[in-house]
């Protein structure tokens, strides 16, 4: 199967913030990525769908180094990353959010979003060792901000498996957005919810977008039709199709290979 | 100089079958019950020290090989009822330093029932003396070490590859709920497991104990080589803890002949050098994680 | 005081049916617990010219007990606070010795030189040891930690570094190093075991304020995300390597300088300090104390070798070690300190709490 485009992908004048040149993953003999390249536009919304086992999370993964790549590469705004740890793409504006809570549990909201936000004001200088971690006054502050952006200011006390599902997710995504990201890599951010949270969930992630580049997977179509602004269409790990929603809803293959079968 | 070392690839294959069947048991019920088991090395000495005393009370060897593991059996299931069921579900470390308290315990009790001076249990008329190979001469018994614990092990590989026990362990490593839904009783799978390593650890207990000694530094000795070997051929999997046993096995025996001081520096940093390159061990089916 | 709270809340399920290392509180030690440590200390300072008075024997225990808590309180910086199950204290514990003996042999009986020497091999050696095993997890961790420890063992065992330098002897192989004298500084003369019994208080004290603040510190904090979910405190953008390696390192030097403290007072050096069954018996000690509370291990190990001189004429004295082991594993997993806390929170329901864990036991056994 070869690599096939709808048609230009949306307006052509946006920078791409993230670019892939024939990008594969295998696990022993399982190509999960399979020679994907890929123009991420900046300040926009990308959505990535596709059957599940289509390379999907694999993809995350590799663009935010968990994983190195077995063959091609990854630029972002033009500088390779690939094989970079997770670590320093923080630092160069890159985050996700994870499908499965991944938190902290036992802290509380504000612990957890302040964690996130402490780490560019620590380091390994003398006073990091031997300071009080709660002087750090600007972790705070910022983490508090964070709070209110994800309407979690009133739970902020609240020890975070004590939250509402809806909640876990926001501050799923808080946590994220504690390290000031300019591409925000969100997975799933309204699996298993009730109507309500995913509608209060996607006005969060539209207010979001509004000074962030988003990539999106989704499962749900309506919020995918509704709020991106590119789409990718995955399949066995290569790229089936990529358009804007409206070209993505007209492509045959794309009906055929999945649209379809649901 | 060809003699030696056809000798010490014979040690070393005898002394890596009994301590497969050591690293066997530990594997498996790492696989099975995520239980690292600090207590195996004092299961393998109590089937040295039961072995002993049946040995010299009844004066046969065949009984002690008979009866030392069934004994060492129901203290598996004692210490797998009474200790480690009610930790299942915390945090695995618990188990670690609750197997390494028992270890301690039992090398506590048997200085006190045996002391601690250096014993052999006697190995039977019938293996005494030696056989040769053209021009190696090897010990009966040692030969009947490494044929016993072959088929033993053999036995259990083809047991675990074919049958529905193999394909319920296998199950159960991976998942627990999915051994409720065969409708078997986990509770009752992890007692069988810990016993059935237990009996083999005792087997080689009783092997060992009549070509080394026995004496009450051995279960700590024993439980670092299984360990060794059980990381170095991937924590729970069996296939490769017999692989790693045999390497380990070599490994020593050809050390002992290159730098008998050193073995242990070999083995050390053969573990060290096998993790820094694959952190799941050789046949270690998940990520380190 | 808040922590306190979470404390005894997470310690009314911790009897019986806990969970986990240490607390996560916003404070590693309250403003009464840093009383009671100076307490304890004031008490030791004024007991210890009394006991050199009339049993001098029991100085020798005081001040094996303090450097045992300093080992343990080490370790627990990593293992119970940190959540790096290190199997390999020992060689931190022995190269530190090992370093002083030789130190105080070939160069000077000074302190000031020597103690720092001794930190300073603790550090290199688990910055060796951690820049191999960092990246290895949990049990792997664990795993690694003690085969690197071992080689040490075997190192210092065999006198290799001899063989390789072709000199006769440096470690002095199994035998070990004989005849260290005790240290003398500052025109202190240590070699009195009682100004030697304070020269190890002050430095245990000091080690335990400055681990408490680095404790509490931003690191410190970092190092609790990393124990609790090290995959997310890497894409928050913490470098979990460097943080690990760096905890390991310090929790190292403060090993070495209780190898520093221990292999003087002993005047030898045996390669057994570097054995891993030193580290089984750390392990043990932290979990007697309470892991992740740092003061309980200090408890736990001064109580290991306190338990360990007075039974040591007994042939029983593994089993009785060994039982109350498994029975605080089974019933109190958070240890000493766990225990204390909680009786100190609610001292009325101590033999409810008793009663609960019993009848979970009876439950989980029954199946």
């Amino acid at each position: 199967m070869t690599q096939s485009y709808t048609t230009d992908p949306t307006d052509g004048d946006a920078e791409p913030i993230l670019s892939t040149d024939d990008l594969t993953k295998k696990f022993g003999t399982l190509t999960a990525v399979d020679g994907v390249s890929l123009e991420i536009p900046a300040d926009r919304i990308t959505s990535i769908i596709g059957p599940n086992g289509a390379g999907k999370t694999t993809l995350f993964n590799l663009f935010t180094g968990k994983y190195e790549p077995t063959e091609g590469r990854i630029a972002l705004r033009g500088d390779r990353i690939d094989g970079k740890e997770p670590h320093h793409l923080v630092e160069r504006g890159l985050v996700r959010s994870f499908q499965i809570n991944n938190f902290f549990a036992d802290l509380t909201a504000r612990e957890n979003v302040r964690l996130a936000t402490q780490a560019p004001y620590t380091g390994f200088r003398p006073r990091d060792f031997l300071a009080h971690h709660r002087d750090l006054d600007v972790a705070t502050e910022s983490a508090n901000r964070i709070l209110e952006r994800v309407h979690l200011s009133n739970v902020a006390d609240e020890t975070a498996s004590n939250l509402s599902y809806g909640q876990r997710r926001h501050l799923e995504i808080g946590i994220s957005l504690a390290a000031d990201p300019d591409l925000f890599l969100m997975d799933e951010p309204t699996a298993g919810m009730s109507p309500e949270e995913t509608r209060e969930t996607v006005e969060l992630v539209e207010e979001i977008a509004s000074d962030i580049t988003l990539i999106l997977i989704e499962h749900d179509m309506h919020i995918v039709m509704d709020i991106s602004d590119q789409i990718v269409v995955m399949n066995e790990g290569m790229v089936l199709a990529r358009g804007t929603p409206d070209q993505i809803r007209n492509d045959e293959r794309v009906q055929r290979a999945y649209l379809g079968s649901e | 100089m060809i003699e030696s070392l056809l000798r010490a690839t014979l040690l070393g294959l005898q002394l890596g079958m009994t301590l497969a069947l050591v690293a066997a048991g530990l594997t498996l019920i790492f696989g099975m019950m995520d239980v690292i088991n600090f207590a195996h090395g004092a299961l393998y000495m109590f089937g040295a020290y039961f072995g002993l005393l049946v040995g010299e009370s009844l004066g046969s060897f065949w009984l002690a090989l008979l009866l030392a593991p069934l004994i060492v059996g129901l203290i598996g299931a004692a210490i797998e009822i009474l200790s480690l069921r009610p930790l299942y579900g915390r945090n695995p470390l618990y188990h670690i330093l609750l197997t390494f308290g028992i270890a301690i315990m039992v090398q506590g009790i048997v200085v006190q029932i045996w002391g601690s001076q250096s014993r052999r249990i006697p190995a039977p008329d019938l293996l005494t003396g030696s056989v040769s190979f053209g021009p190696v001469t090897y010990p009966v018994y040692w030969l009947f070490v490494l044929v016993l614990s072959t088929v033993l092990i053999g036995t259990i590989w083809i047991a675990i590859e074919r049958s529905d026990l193999g394909i319920l362990m296998r199950a159960s490593a991976h998942d627990t709920e999915m051994v409720d839904a065969l409708g078997v009783d986990v509770k009752k799978v992890f007692t069988g497991v810990f016993v059935f390593g237990s009996v083999l650890a005792a087997v080689a207990g009783v092997l060992l104990g009549a070509s080394r000694s026995v004496h009450p530094g051995m279960g700590f000795g024993v439980i670092i080589e299984a360990f060794v070997i059980v990381v170095i051929g991937g924590l729970g999997s069996f296939k490769g803890a017999i692989y790693a046993a045999l390497l380990i096995g070599l490994v020593i025996a050809y050390g002992a002949l290159i730098a008998p001081a050193l073995t242990d520096l070999f083995i050390f940093t053969l573990m060290a050098a096998v993790l820094i390159v694959k952190p799941s061990g050789l046949f270690g089916a998940t990520e380190a994680a | 005081m808040k922590s306190v709270m979470n404390l005894a809340a997470d310690l009314k399920t911790a009897i019986g049916i806990g969970e986990t290392t240490g607390p996560i509180g916003e404070q590693v030690l309250s403003s009464q617990g840093r009383l009671a440590a100076l307490v304890v200390a004031g008490v030791l300072a004024v007991f210890a010219p009394v006991a050199q008075a009339f049993e001098p024997f029991w100085l020798n225990i005081l001040t094996r007990m303090l450097v045992f808590a300093l080992l343990a309180l080490s370790l627990d910086f990593v293992f119970g606070y940190a959540g790096l199950l290190s199997f390999g204290h020992a060689a931190m514990f022995g190269a530190g010795g090992y370093a002083a003996a030789l130190a105080i042999r070939e160069v000077t009986t000074n302190a000031l030189v020597v103690l720092p020497a001794s930190m300073l091999v603790g550090v290199a050696v688990a910055a060796f040891i951690g820049w191999f095993s960092v990246r290895a997890k949990g049990i792997y961790f664990a795993m690694l930690t003690l085969a690197f420890a071992q080689m040490f063992y075997v190192i210092v065992f065999t006198d290799l570094p001899a063989t390789v330098l072709d000199v006769e002897t440096i470690t002095g192989g199994d035998d070990g190093l004989f005849g260290i004298p005790l240290y003398e500084a500052i025109g202190i003369d240590f070699t009195s075991r009682l100004l030697y019994f304070y020269l190890t208080l002050v430095l245990v004290l000091v080690s335990f304020a400055v681990l408490v603040r680095v404790a509490n510190s931003p690191f410190g904090r970092t190092m609790q995300g990393i124990r609790e979910n090290e995959e997310r405190m890497q894409f928050i953008g913490y470098d979990v390597q460097r943080y690990k390696l760096l905890a390991f390192s310090i929790s190292g030097g403060f090993a070495g300088l209780a190898g520093g403290l221990y292999v003087p007072f002993q005047s030898v050096a045996q390669p057994g300090l570097l054995h891993w069954t030193i580290s089984g018996e750390l392990v043990v000690m932290l979990l007697l104390g309470g892991m992740g509370t740092l003061w309980g291990p200090m408890l736990g190990g001064a109580l290991v070798i306190y338990l360990e001189e007075r039974l040591a004429g007994f042939a029983t004295w593994e089993i009785i070690l060994g039982s109350v082991f498994v029975v605080v594993v089974i019933f109190a997993p958070r240890g000493l300190a766990g225990t204390l806390i909680s009786i100190k929170n609610d001292p009325r329901n101590t033999i409810t709490h008793v009663k609960q864990a019993l009848r979970n036991y009876v439950e989980k056994v029954r199946g």
